[in-house]
């Protein structure tokens, strides 16, 4: 789950910001996106400073990844299922990115890192 | 007016010419189009022969009151990035060297030639010295400028006075001398070497710092002690109340941002000291900002580390956590690297996943993407380039340069691996979409990096969006007031980008009075690309913000004339129409103006917001899904280049438009070539 795939299994998001306008960005491990995936709410913006540009991933591209790349196909339904719930970017971006760190959380805990 | 310093470097000669018999191009960027187009008599050599010329500039505004319009320094001479020819191009850096230059007297510098050995050019108001600077070759850009702080102001504290000539009236000053100078990249001839000046400020595209290094000039300093003179200070400083009255209230601001210092807010609504923009500042910082602006985007931290950086090469390894980001960025200014070249660590990795790139792979590489993100890994990256160790020599030579020999430039090009859209400069905003951006670089020589209209088509919208929140203007309000501020056309057309918008005449108005009013206002007259135009103000109701009237205000309080703000778009015109003389010189042809393959074949896949006309309204769309049609550009092109009186065959400016823009020598020089256009 948390090793780094190659190059053809890549996820391809997109930062962006003022500075650079939208950068694609490859992501090669569910760590990266996990860390990637990010859009504004204020107070984000603010506090991530550096990271105050916004991650951009398709979401049900990111669904799917996770389903076939990672085989994660628990986390892949799950996560279909808050994107059917919310309708607008930011609350499904919200939603996905809790069960991802959920499971960031169990991989970390199954690994004792 | 008064002089500009003259400096031949194989000559070790130092001359003067009177800035009034230039008057007619303003200042900065024209002044410097018509100096190399005298001076530099074959305009087809490389920027690293040493008869290339360079210009540096300062305006009429530089070193005054006029906000947001006194520390740019305009850098112009042909230039060593630009693929395949290496354009006549121009940088730009801010900070205090173009103020302290007019302190001194001067209004500009002209570098010619190639010294024999490494210099210094020391300037102390009317004192100028070719000196030494082999003790010098080898530093890094801060102890360069550290070293020179030391032999013009001696030990003194920084309290103390510092005496620029003999006697009570040779003058004094407490400032140190402002710097310019090249680090480790310039010295090793890199194409993508930059001008350093402070702790932060560059002049990176174009690879002037390589061009220095050709010449053997390591440094100019600057040490003045004099003042410009204003034709009318009332004027001025009535204009500058009218100004701050319209300006973001931090007392009682009209939009609030939602919290102190948020950094998108910040730019939206022209809030002072945004300077966060970029880093996560967890520490205690100040604002910073160049000579005389109020915006003071940058900041000084308590630790040191990302001094005065902000723009995008605070960005380049945001892979890293913040400290390996703040130091990533200082190492680029310090050893003197383009940020816009060097920022490509995610497409060597791609080729390092792909299995091309790597200890004894295809393209042999030693960097450690094992450590991806980490210190250590940019470290490397940034040493092997400035001093051309490893896949850095290679990669010195740039980017594009550096792919075309390992045999994957047209295919990365194509695919947009490599996001190059134009001339070997970086992809800045969508080329598909964003096309005033585009259009005007591919028309140019770099990436033109003219924020105009892009905080107000693209980012209010893009922030409010994404973020969840209403616009804070609809489509229909921008359209409407910024279109009046264009003046002449007006047109409200000119700021459609729908997928007909962009090819349709409103598109060719668009990016002729972008040309003009960036070639005068923002980089003959120094007006700073991040405040203005200023075209709406949420500060104020009705949202008008004070471009036309601003400009020719300020820029009539300091020089006694009586300039309109149409008159000054012709002279961006007359100035664009000589630049593109210089380029047919050396040898553009329409045909070249065509962008990278994946700006045709790739398709959008993000959201990207612009206005848009359809079905009879105007509303702000995300454009996914589009490329740019060939065809249909190559009529706009025909369109654009009508507009312009120019050739539609050749895009050669014609002897009808320059003449009538007094340039009839021009024309005749173009003829003599045989690229004058029919």
């Amino acid at each position: 789950m948390l090793a780094e795939v190659g190059y053809e299994e890549r996820l391809v998001g997109y930062e962006m910001s003022p500075a650079t306008g939208n950068a694609p960005r490859s992501l090669y491990s569910f760590r990266e996106v996990c860390d990637f995936l990010r859009v504004g709410n204020p107070e984000d913006l603010l506090t991530k400073g550096s990271h105050s540009s916004i991650g951009y991933l398709d979401l049900e591209e990111l669904r799917r990844w996770i389903g076939s790349v990672l085989g994660d196909r628990d986390l892949a339904e799950a996560i279909g299922r808050e994107l059917e719930a919310h309708k607008t970017y930011r609350e499904r971006v919200d939603a996905a990115r809790e069960l991802m760190r959920q499971r960031l959380e169990q991989c970390r805990a199954a690994l004792s890192e | 007016m008064g002089k500009i310093l003259r400096v031949n470097l194989t000559e070790g000669r130092i001359s003067t010419i009177e800035t009034k018999q230039y008057e007619q191009w303003g200042g900065g960027h024209g002044i410097g189009s018509a100096l190399f187009w005298e001076l530099c008599k074959d305009k087809a050599i490389s920027g690293f022969d040493p008869r290339n010329v360079v210009t540096i500039m300062t305006s009429p505004l530089s070193g005054t009151l006029v906000p947001a319009a006194a520390g740019r320094t305009e850098v112009q001479g042909i230039g060593v990035q630009g693929y395949p020819t290496e354009w006549f191009t121009r940088s730009n850096f801010g900070g205090r060297f173009s103020a302290m230059l007019k302190y001194a007297g001067w209004d500009g510098i002209v570098i010619e030639g190639k010294a024999d050995k490494p210099v210094w050019l020391n300037i102390v108001n009317d004192h100028v010295a070719i000196e030494d600077a082999k003790w010098l070759w080898g530093l890094d850009t801060w102890e360069t400028q550290e070293e020179i702080w030391r032999a013009v102001s001696g030990s003194r504290d920084f309290r103390d006075w510092i005496a620029a000539g003999a006697g009570r009236d040779g003058g004094r000053t407490t400032q140190r001398p402002a710097v310019l100078t090249i680090g480790p990249a310039g010295e090793h001839l890199n194409r993508n070497a930059s001008l350093v000046h402070d702790a932060g400020n560059g002049a990176g595209q174009g690879g002037f710092g390589g061009v220095w290094g050709a010449k053997n000039l390591k440094v100019i300093s600057v040490l003045g002690t004099g003042s410009v003179e204003i034709a009318d200070p009332n004027a001025l400083m009535e204009a500058r109340r009218w100004f701050a009255s319209r300006q973001y209230n931090v007392d009682a601001p009209a939009k609030q941002s939602p919290k102190d210092n948020f950094s998108f807010y910040g730019i939206i609504t022209r809030s002072p000291a945004f300077g966060p923009l970029i880093f996560n500042m967890t520490e205690p910082c100040r604002p910073q900002g160049c000579a005389g602006c109020y915006i003071a985007c940058r900041r000084r931290t308590q630790s040191g580390l990302g001094n005065e950086s902000q723009c995008v090469e605070s960005l380049h390894y945001s892979v890293g956590g913040p400290q390996t980001q703040w130091r990533a960025t200082d190492l680029l200014q310090q050893c003197g690297l383009n940020v816009y070249d060097v920022f490509v660590t995610d497409y060597l990795r791609e080729l390092y996943k792909m299995g091309v790139l790597g200890p004894g792979k295809q393209i042999n590489c030693d960097l450690p993407f094992d450590r991806y993100g980490s210190p250590e890994f940019i470290e490397t990256y940034t040493r092997e380039i400035s001093y051309r160790e490893g896949i850095g020599q290679d990669l010195g030579e740039g980017i594009i340069r550096a792919a075309k020999k390992w045999g994957r430039l047209e295919q990365d090009l194509n695919s947009g691996l490599l996001a190059f859209p134009n001339w070997g400069y970086h992809e800045h905003y969508d080329p598909r979409l964003e096309v005033e951006w585009s259009y005007g670089s591919i028309l140019g020589d770099r990436d033109i990096n003219e924020h105009c209209i892009n905080w107000y088509v693209h980012w209010m919208p893009t922030v409010t969006a994404m973020v969840g929140e209403e616009p804070l203007y609809s489509a229909q309000e921008m359209v409407e007031i910024i279109s009046q501020k264009l003046v002449p056309y007006k047109d409200p057309m000119m700021l459609d980008y729908s997928a007909d918008g962009i090819y349709a005449e409103g598109k060719a108005k668009m990016i002729a009075w972008h040309r003009h009013y960036t070639r005068f206002y923002k980089q003959s007259m120094a007006f700073c690309d991040w405040a203005w135009p200023d075209l709406i103000n949420v500060n104020v109701p009705g949202l008008e913000g004070t471009t036309p009237e601003a400009e020719p205000r300020f820029i009539n309080a300091v020089t006694g004339k009586n300039l309109t703000f149409e008159e000054g778009l012709e002279t961006g015109r007359k100035i664009w129409n000589l630049d593109r003389a210089i380029w047919a010189l050396q040898g553009r042809r329409r045909d070249q103006e065509v962008f990278a393959g994946y700006v045709y074949q790739v398709p959008t896949k993000a959201p990207y917001w612009l206005p848009v006309y359809e079905n009879g309204q105007w509303k702000y769309s995300t454009n996914e899904g589009r490329v740019l049609d060939r065809a249909r550009f190559e009529e706009w092109k025909t369109r654009y280049y009508k507009l312009e009186g120019w050739d539609p065959s050749t895009g050669w400016p014609t002897r009808p438009t320059l003449e009538s823009l007094g340039l009839g020598k021009v024309a005749e020089e173009l003829e003599r070539h045989g690229k004058l256009g029919k």
